[in-house]
């Protein structure tokens, strides 16, 4: 997407919004799988972003980059949403109601082991895992973005990846 | 390099990130170190897996209702915005309106000590602003030589008394002497008097 007038997305424009929402919603909802390991949940999140993004944008200053700003945004709604979510026996998580009958493929051992240790880990863990290992974002745009110091978040990118290791290590 | 040092620079090791002088002393490390090199293997092998981890892609017609969906939402948050907008702007103005109520029926219930207040005094003579009937029944116990109004008249003979003084002393009086003094002078035929 091309540099965002931020005047015109205060204003609430349309077309600007909606070039928004197609340039950044499937990136959001990468991640917000990611964090929260289920198709209706990440979809759910996803959407509830660009409202919440529309109904605050005159809280938007273009300090950060509206992408960073959405992302902060989905990561507060993802942490609220797994807070609410009881943890539950799944069979596969991502096989939900709303997947894409193409997606529904047989669920292999690794995936399922997958699953299990990511939703281990603790909710700002398993979001600094996604945006560093995932996103490939520097660890001074992670701490930024969730409001804490470069030194805690690869603290917390280490404690994940050695936790990940210990629980999938006997895959191979 | 010992193993706590390597421990503590495994992830950027495996990430690449380190810079030469260390990443040589790494490689030397796990050459001559089993548990270490076991360790940056298994790492490794999981951060390879987890690259494998796909996210369950979201379906074209997914794509295509996603901003509409959006949208709606939005207008449906709108709109229940406005209906509690409305509701709050309801509720105040019904709450105001019951104050203004209570406030009218309190002034209405007071309005008879209220006239009192309003006499004053000239030096010459008493008048009073409003024609109730408590102030002309007070300017009538004025002009009769009463203790009260002895008292008052002394106070006006000595001019050192003035209209909020005069409002004090009034004031002073208790509901009871009140109406005692309104009581006597309704016997007295006052506007024909006046």
């Amino acid at each position: 997407m091309e540099k965002l007038d931020i005047q015109k997305f205060r204003r609430g424009d349309e077309n600007l919004f909606r070039e928004i929402v197609d340039s950044y919603g499937e990136r959001l909802y990468n991640i917000v799988f990611r964090i929260v390991r289920n198709v209706d949940d990440a979809e759910e999140i996803v959407q509830e972003t660009f409202v919440v993004a529309f109904i605050k944008r005159k809280g938007f200053r273009g300090e950060s980059s509206i992408y960073t700003w959405l992302v902060r945004i989905a990561y507060n709604l993802s942490i609220n949403s797994i807070k609410k979510t009881k943890p539950t026996v799944e069979l596969d998580p991502r096989l939900s109601s709303g997947s894409n009958p193409e997606q529904e493929i047989e669920r292999e051992e690794v995936a399922q082991r997958i699953d299990e240790a990511v939703k281990e880990l603790p909710p700002k863990q398993r979001t600094v895992f996604t945006l560093r290992f995932y996103e490939k974002m520097p660890y001074k745009k992670i701490s930024n973005l969730l409001r804490c110091k470069e030194g805690t978040t690869k603290a917390l990118y280490h404690f994940a990846v050695e936790k990940l290791s210990a629980k999938l290590g006997d895959l191979y | 390099m010992n193993c706590k040092e390597f421990s503590n620079r495994l992830i950027d090791y495996v990430e690449g990130l380190l810079p030469h002088s260390q990443e040589v002393g790494m490689n030397k490390h796990i050459k001559h170190c089993e548990v270490c090199r076991l360790r940056f293997e298994k790492i490794e092998k999981t951060l390879t897996i987890l690259k494998e981890d796909k996210v369950p892609q979201l379906s074209e017609a997914k794509k295509n209702i996603f901003f509409p969906l959006v949208m709606e939402r939005i207008e449906e948050r709108s709109i229940t915005r406005r209906r509690k907008r409305k509701l709050a702007y309801g509720l105040s103005f019904g709450f105001t309106l019951l104050l203004v109520f209570i406030i009218s029926i309190i002034s209405i219930q007071n309005r008879g000590k209220t006239d009192i207040y309003t006499l004053f005094f000239n030096p010459d003579r008493f008048i009073y602003e409003s024609n109730s009937q408590v102030n002309s029944y007070l300017i009538e116990t004025f002009i009769k030589d009463d203790t009260l109004i002895t008292d008052i008249k002394n106070a006006v003979d000595e001019a050192w008394m003035d209209k909020s003084e005069l409002a004090v002393l009034i004031n002073e009086l208790s509901e009871e002497e009140i109406n005692k003094l309104v009581e006597k002078l309704k016997s007295i035929d006052f506007i024909n008097m006046l």
